[in-house]
């Protein structure tokens, strides 16, 4: 691997990734371990009324020491590893020793197209990747699962992970 | 006579039906407004001026813990009949130098303008938009300056800042809107009015 490409994997940095609702501004989900490992797949507990939201605001934030030429994401909600939905993203270049964001807003798509969160429960991976044109810099698996905020047990366990 | 009266009449009403058709066909020619699915916003201003709470104020997110911008913050997000992704560039000197990286592609600019500034900063304010706008790549690309801090009890007004930086801002549709903290509606016309400069601008 060429000097500069593995300077630019060892200097980057996947900090956090939130959910909002986009209507109050309220986070609904934050992760904010090192989600940049690779071999790991990271859960996220997502609580099930995000899907009564009308508008959803997801945020991620990345450093990097190095600078990037052709920064781009893709990501990909996969479903039983199919993919249900994806999304490509171009940063262009980004600043030597810098911290970033980018935060995208969602409409809900309507009821009617959504599947039951009882159906999506554990099996929708969010795959993020990030590249340096056609480099890859950094993957992140996300597990997710639906959080019933009406069973005790599980509410102080999401407590616990926070 | 009433024969000639009818052909003159005649021939009036067949020149009122060329020219209807004739104007007709000229408005057809005229292209539509085409308003496009999505409109790249770069937000710039110095240090301090007030982009990130600008922003932040627009999405409904808390303005008191704002620390400044390393790098970019982007939004993407509909408003009004398209989607604006705006990239906000860190306003200190070690981003400023990188600012012209961001330049090519966009198609509105939002400069974020201290209305309590000193002068010797207003001046710097005013020499980072003359850099800026004398880029080719931003050639002819609307502008809306943003003047926040008009509740600090010395600043300038929205007019004098206009007078100070309106010969910067030749050879594009440009405006001023002020923004006050804790109500979004600045930020929030503020860009709904470079949305209608940028489907002019075409």
């Amino acid at each position: 691997m060429p000097g500069n490409a593995e300077n630019i994997l060892d200097g980057f940095k996947l900090n956090w990734m939130n959910l909002r609702d986009a209507d109050t501004g309220k986070i609904l989900w934050q992760g904010t371990e090192d989600l940049s490992k690779p071999d790991h797949e990271h859960e996220a507990r997502v609580p099930k009324k995000i899907l009564k939201c009308r508008a959803v605001s997801r945020e991620i934030n990345f450093s990097s020491i190095e600078p990037i030429e052709k920064f781009r994401l893709e990501q990909r909600i996969l479903f039983k590893g199919r993919c249900l939905e994806e999304w490509f993203f171009e940063f262009g270049f980004v600043i030597p020793n810098s911290t970033n964001t980018w935060q995208s807003l969602i409409e809900a798509a309507p009821e009617s197209q959504m599947m039951p969160a009882s159906v999506l429960n554990g099996n929708v991976v969010i795959e993020t990747k990030f590249f340096d044109d056609d480099l890859l810099v950094s993957t992140s698996n996300m597990l997710t699962s639906q959080l019933n905020l009406n069973q005790p047990r599980h509410f102080l366990d999401y407590l616990s992970e926070q | 006579m009433p024969q000639v009266l009818e052909s003159i009449q005649l021939g009036l009403a067949a020149c009122c039906i060329g020219l209807g058709k004739c104007c007709q066909w000229i408005q057809c020619q005229k292209p539509p407004a085409v308003v496009k699915e999505q409109y790249e916003v770069l937000c710039l201003g110095l240090k301090g001026a007030g982009k990130s709470t600008a922003l932040a104020s627009l999405v409904g997110e808390p303005t008191d813990d704002i620390e400044p911008t390393t790098g970019f913050n982007i939004k993407t997000l509909p408003l009004l009949d398209t989607t604006l992704n705006i990239k906000e560039l860190g306003g200190g000197q070690d981003v400023r130098v990188f600012w012209n990286k961001y330049f090519h592609g966009q198609h509105g600019i939002l400069f974020v303008v201290d209305a309590s500034s000193n002068e010797q900063d207003l001046r710097f304010s005013k020499e980072a938009l003359e850099t800026v706008l004398s880029d080719v790549a931003l050639k002819g690309v609307p502008c809306v300056v943003l003047v926040t801090h008009l509740d600090i009890p010395e600043h300038k007004t929205t007019e004098q800042l206009e007078q100070l930086f309106r010969g910067t801002l030749h050879g594009r549709k440009w405006m001023f809107h002020p923004f006050h903290l804790g109500s979004d509606e600045g930020i929030r016309q503020g860009l709904e009015t470079l949305v209608d400069l940028m489907i002019r601008s075409g």
